[in-house]
């Protein structure tokens, strides 16, 4: 199906403060979406998510390089009629109700007259403002704004959707519901790109995920490959420990978590450990004493393990 | 191309409609206008003039107000609220934001002038003053003063705050009804730098004066249809030149 948005050496800088000093936001930022496709795009707070985003919806203009969604220059005006876009904490006109802005945003957008009433209502069901719909969005919840964020980006049934923090400020319910909303486009054929720093809900979602940092694409690739199958490392439960065993385990294991203030050697101790040796050394030594083994799990690879060490990577190669 | 500007121009008016401010002005020049009865003693007989004074001058006074004081954080408000960024993601030029901004405040003023003005109508039907439509040439003239004042305001409200921009609008306002006597100057001035300047400035700066015809309609004067028609002309060309710089700005934005 081919690139639904790709960037070149997308770079841009802004002059700010009383000096105009120049602030690099991205720099020779290339990235690539494939059709349909979930794209996860994660990175710190301020490492350029945002400005990268405005770019790719035509809000900013790069300083040099280029970006190019749907075939054609982010900037030009037909393009925008495939992208349906969320901003990070979007705001509305709060002097309207959730129809009436709709409405707005359908005619903005240059949806047909004979459509534009059976696509808000479809909008409005979709994320459940129907019953709303009368009521000005100055009264609406938290959640009630990101849905109608989510309803107008959709109006229009847009090939490419792009949303900014998309589940910042939403209760485990409303996550839940995003995240089905967008699985929902993936089957619908479209093509996703969100931005993010919550990573448990790309792992659930995404297909492929890029990492910026300073306005730089660290690492990029498709999600599968980056957390292997492999055993990262093994957790274990453990009681009956003394505090002198505890110490030799210490010296064995990652991490070992045992509460400072423990008064018997019936607490739970965590044990971290990263080869299957070392459990069979941590078994021994609770055969030993007569402890007990409550748990034991081995770890696969997350992508906040990637994350982070990819984040580590980069600050080393930095100092 | 229409459908995007006229949804711009109704949400504006909407806005607009829905502002404290705008009701507030309203409900002032009502006052206002509803008050000319107590000042009746202190018109030596000179009753209806005076009224109709009073009554054409708050029409242009609040009016020039809506336009200055809402004119001015049109733009700006958008961009710092970032109800902006929902609006032109979309396929929408720029362009056609700006100018559906400055037709909804456009009609936004056009209904405040038909509310005062029927206001004002009804008042000397109230005091028995005899009322003709010849005073409504007054009123046309300020709806065309005050599309030049409303592009003014725009052009300022898309890059400077809302105080900046309507202090600026007001200055521009105040200085539109003097820039006659520019030309005074020019052409007494024997120094060619102040000429030179007092000529430029002359062109520049809108020139206001010609829309103020309320002493000649309160008094039955004569009017020149040319001269208004010229006038009616150069609202038009002025507010769209101003348009158009503030369309130029607007374009290499970036939010």
């Amino acid at each position: 199906m081919g690139r639904i948005i790709y960037t070149e050496n997308l770079s841009k800088s802004y002059r700010t403060g009383f000096r105009l000093q120049r602030i690099q936001a991205i720099e020779n930022l290339n990235i690539e979406v494939e059709a349909q496709e979930i794209y996860g795009f994660l990175g710190p707070n301020g490492a350029g998510k945002t400005t990268t985003i405005k770019i790719l919806v035509g809000l900013a203009k790069p300083t040099s390089g280029r970006a190019v969604v749907l075939g054609k220059p982010s900037t030009n005006i037909d393009v925008k009629k495939s992208i349906g876009f969320l901003p990070e904490s979007p705001y509305f006109y709060e002097y309207l109700n959730a129809k009436e802005y709709l409405s707005l945003c359908a005619q903005v957008s240059g949806i047909e007259k004979e459509r534009q009433k059976k696509q808000i209502e479809k909008m409005l069901n979709l994320v459940r403002l129907e019953r709303f719909e009368k009521l000005p969005i100055k009264g609406y919840s938290r959640g009630m704004l990101q849905r109608l964020g989510i309803a107008q980006a959709l109006i229009g049934d847009p090939e490419l959707v792009i949303l900014d923090e998309p589940m910042g400020g939403l209760d485990p319910i409303g996550r839940r519901e995003f995240r089905d909303i967008i699985l929902n486009l993936k089957t619908q054929g479209k093509t996703v790109f969100f931005s993010t720093h919550i990573l448990a809900d790309v792992e659930l979602i995404c297909s492929r995920v890029g990492i910026i940092l300073n306005g730089k694409l660290i690492s990029s690739g498709r999600l599968d490959e980056i957390l292997s199958s492999e055993i990262v490392s093994f957790e274990m439960a453990v009681k009956g420990l003394d505090r002198k065993m505890v110490k030799v385990i210490e010296r064995l294991a990652n991490k070992v978590i045992a509460s400072p203030t423990r008064t018997s050697s019936e607490e739970e101790v965590f044990v971290e450990v990263t080869t299957e040796e070392d459990v069979d050394r941590v078994m021994a030594i609770i055969r030993e004493v007569n402890g007990k083994l409550l748990s034991l799990q081995p770890r696969r690879k997350t992508l906040e393990d990637h994350f982070m060490s990819e984040i580590e990577k980069e600050r080393l190669k930095q100092i | 191309m229409k459908m995007k500007i006229s949804a711009i121009m109704l949400n504006t008016f909407r806005e607009a409609i829905r502002d404290k401010v705008f009701i507030a002005i309203i409900i002032f020049s009502i006052i206002v206008m509803g008050s000319a009865r107590v000042i009746k003693p202190l018109t030596l007989g000179e009753e209806a003039k005076v009224i109709k004074d009073i009554g054409l001058n708050s029409i242009t006074l609040f009016s020039v107000l809506i336009a200055i004081l809402i004119g001015g954080r049109l733009v700006y408000k958008e961009i710092e609220k970032r109800t902006i960024f929902l609006i032109l993601s979309r396929p929408i030029y720029r362009w056609q934001f700006i100018v559906g901004k400055f037709f909804g405040l456009m009609l936004v003023l056009f209904e405040s002038i038909l509310i005062m003005t029927g206001i004002f109508y009804l008042m000397m039907l109230v005091l028995g003053i005899q009322a003709n439509f010849y005073l409504l040439w007054a009123v046309v003239l300020t709806f065309f003063e005050l599309a030049i004042v409303t592009s003014i305001a725009i052009f300022f409200s898309t890059f400077s705050t809302p105080i900046t921009s309507s202090v600026f609008t007001f200055a521009l306002y105040f200085i539109g009804h003097l820039t006659r006597d520019l030309k005074t100057l020019a052409a007494i001035s024997k120094s060619p730098p102040a000429t030179l300047i007092s000529d430029v400035l002359y062109y520049v700066l809108p020139n206001l004066s010609n829309f103020n015809v309320k002493a000649q309609v309160v008094h039955n004067a004569l009017l020149d249809y040319r001269v208004i028609l010229l006038t009616i002309l150069y609202s038009i060309v002025y507010s769209a030149f101003v348009l158009f710089i503030s369309c130029l700005i607007f374009r290499k934005k970036d939010f």
